[in-house]
């Protein structure tokens, strides 16, 4: 409760906390305007952005909860189900899927380090990880 | 009870609006549909839900209509079915949900807490655009051909055996839902990180903790709905047999996940409509909320005991008699936090000054509808009764005493109260008070006879009834006529007083709240500076000592 009370009192005399950013400007131009200051706007951007990761747990929370009674009422179909599953290509699709993770992380270190270039890579790396997904997925689907 | 009125305008023939504020700032419509001003944000809120109360309203005075007669004779069965399934999910999604959060809870938020806007001023546009899709796609189904499983989708009634669009509706809530998702989501970063200094959560209206509360409610319950409707046009259109028997599924899982939501939701439309009547209580009694720390803390126990009662709407569905037990006690423990609002209410009038404008009227409307509804929710949590009661027109009216006799005569209340702050003219007095009293008096002819005819075992969701109902039903339907000319005279006179009304001047009540101690209308960036607090909220001394200050340096 008292971080953003003193975010406020600092407003003045706070520098942008993040890393690489010209420092010059008490209002740099990323920042917006109903922000006291940078660490304000770094915090409750950040702040939101956790909230929406728990919408998401309680939405994935209601399908994985239905799965895990279902799982548990016919545990043998689910047994013989799992021999369905593809290894090769399921394997090579966790893969993909953190590696594109990763991609997208050095993007946003690339964006806050103000790395143009890199960034552009990540996220055509992002991008075509992406399709492979999508591809692998067909693929898979497309077996059954 | 010293005077007659605590209104306290400028000298009318010198009295201007301000000439810069949010409403004048920029002029043409994309300034409007693109504009990230919570306050401008809200005022297209505020018309949007206007205009979906007004067909969910149309659409209730048919099902009275149809049930002016014991026959199934103004419209065919199937066709009431869409009316009162249409006039629910309207009502409920499209007007109680984003009532008072996205109209006044967006306007006020961040004024009261002293901050320029809400923390993500994009979402919350993004929020209306959602709501909007949402609302175009309901009124699509509607035209073409509605939907009838109620607006609690059923199964397997839902994903077998009716032929409407359950698909598009299902679809257009999961939209909502999201706009409602990112209103709460903004709500919470709001409060949590935006309050000017000074602003300690203690010295928060309650207002704001009341929606913090209903916030809660919809950033952890919302996506569960979200999700059970992805599940019902799953299994609909392609028959993943999650909820049908005949596949091994369950339907009565459905019922779990979609409670869940949907008994917090009745507390995500109550709770920002008790904020309303802590600001407008203290206001017109001039007195700090009796039990500051309770009020607040009540809201999210509230918002805590929502998520753990929803199976009392399944007591008669086969579920196990000992959770039977425990759900039956814990929503009687809901009673107990709403009933310390009532109380707190209440002895803040004890001594106060009261005056009677029109938003302490619907305030007064609220508590005493309200008490109703929620003491004939402690017969429903009792499974006894609640086996008699259940799915007959007691439900019918016990909610609807919770939601129209509470959160629409809160909602009334709220838009009253801040009219001139959001307008910068006022409401006019005398009419909007007899407008109070025709919704109270139509309201109570309304549904009071529908606990009657729930008792005496009317049945809920029927378009006929048999003959010896139908003097009940008569009194129903003509109290709904008159509650529907109570609902129709504050849209024609507020839209009236827009251009006629009194200037309302910055603080017409003399009221606390930070919103009161700047020009109305606002301006865009709200406060010219961050203000810094250092008054208690409800501090009226703070507020004379002030208004002396002013004087006398003037």
């Amino acid at each position: 409760m008292s971080d953003s009370t003193t975010a406020f009192h600092g407003a003045p005399s706070d520098k942008p906390v993040i890393h690489g950013a010209h420092t010059e400007h008490e209002h740099p131009p990323y920042q917006r305007h109903h922000f006291a200051s940078m660490e304000q706007q770094v915090d409750t951007t950040s702040f939101a952005m956790w909230l929406f990761l728990v919408t998401e747990i309680m939405f994935f929370g209601g399908l994985f909860c239905s799965y895990l009674i279902f799982r548990n009422w016919y545990y043998p179909a689910f047994v013989a189900a799992s021999h369905q599953l593809n290894i090769v290509e399921g394997t090579a699709n966790t893969a993909v899927l953190i590696a594109s993770s990763f991609t997208m992380a050095m993007g946003v270190w690339c964006a806050e380090m103000r790395k143009k270039s890199g960034l552009i890579l990540c996220l055509c790396l992002t991008f075509v990880l992406g399709l492979a997904f999508l591809g692998i997925k067909y693929d898979e689907y497309h077996e059954k | 009870m010293s005077t007659d009125t605590i209104v306290r305008l400028p000298d009318q023939s010198t009295a201007r609006l301000p000439k810069v504020n949010f409403i004048t700032k920029e002029n043409g419509l994309l300034s409007w549909l693109l504009t990230s001003d919570h306050k401008r944000i809200a005022t297209l809120y505020l018309i949007s839900i206007t205009f979906f109360f007004a067909i969910g309203g149309a659409l209730a005075g048919l099902i009275r209509l149809e049930l002016l007669t014991p026959q199934s004779d103004l419209m065919a069965a199937d066709t009431y079915n869409k009316v009162f399934s249409m006039h629910g999910i309207i009502m409920v999604f499209l007007f109680l949900v984003p009532s008072i959060p996205a109209t006044l809870g967006n306007f006020l938020m961040p004024l009261m807490i002293g901050a320029k806007d809400l923390a993500l001023p994009k979402i919350n546009l993004l929020s209306w655009y959602l709501y909007v899709i949402a609302g175009c796609m309901i009124l699509y189904s509607m035209m073409t051909g509605g939907v009838d499983t109620g607006w609690t989708f059923t199964v397997p009634l839902s994903t077998h055996y009716v032929n409407t669009n359950v698909i598009t509706t299902g679809l257009a809530i999961f939209v909502a839902g999201f706009s409602s998702v990112f209103t709460g989501l903004n709500f919470i970063v709001t409060i949590h990180k935006m309050r000017a200094p000074g602003m300690t959560w203690f010295r928060l209206p309650l207002f704001v903790w009341s929606n913090y509360a209903a916030s809660i409610l919809m950033v952890l319950g919302t996506p569960v709905l979200a999700i059970t409707l992805v599940l019902v046009v799953l299994e609909r259109a392609f028959g993943i047999g999650v909820f049908d028997p005949a596949k091994g599924g369950d339907p009565i899982l459905f019922q779990h996940l979609f409670w869940f939501y949907s008994h917090p939701a009745v507390y995500i439309m109550i709770l920002p409509g008790m904020g309303v009547i802590s600001e407008v209580i203290s206001t017109f009694s001039r007195k700090r909320v009796f039990g500051y720390t309770a009020v607040a803390f009540s809201s999210v126990a509230i918002a805590v005991f929502a998520f753990f009662v929803w199976e009392h709407h399944m007591f008669i569905m086969g579920v196990s008699n000992y959770s039977t037990l425990v759900f039956s006690l814990l929503t009687m423990l809901v009673a107990v936090p709403s009933a310390i609002k009532i109380f707190n209410w209440s002895f803040t009038l004890y001594k106060g000054s009261i005056t009677f404008e029109t938003p302490m009227l619907y305030s007064f409307g609220f508590m005493g509808l309200f008490t109703i509804g929620g003491l004939t929710g402690v017969f429903l949590a009792a499974t006894g009764t609640d086996i008699h009661l259940t799915e007959t027109y007691f439900i019918v009216a016990h909610f609807h005493f919770v939601m129209v006799g509470g959160m629409l005569m809160a909602f009334l209340s709220g838009i009253h109260f801040w009219w001139p702050k959001w307008t910068g003219r006022m409401y006019p007095e005398k009419i909007s008070q007899l407008a109070a009293l025709i919704t109270f008096i139509g309201f109570n002819l309304t549904f009071f006879p529908q606990f009657i005819l729930g008792m005496l075992g009317m049945p809920r969701r029927y378009a006929a009834y048999p003959p010896e109902f139908q003097v009940l039903n008569v009194f129903s339907t003509a109290g709904a006529t008159i509650l529907g000319i109570g609902y129709l005279l504050p849209i024609l006179y507020l839209t009236w007083s827009l251009k006629y009304g009194e200037i309302a001047g910055d603080n017409p009540w003399q009221a606390t709240g930070l919103e009161w101690q700047i020009q109305s209308p606002p301006l865009t960036e709200n406060f010219p500076e961050i203000p810094i607090v250092d008054y208690e909220a409800y501090d009226y001394e703070w507020l004379e000592r002030k208004e002396k200050e002013v004087t006398r340096v003037g």
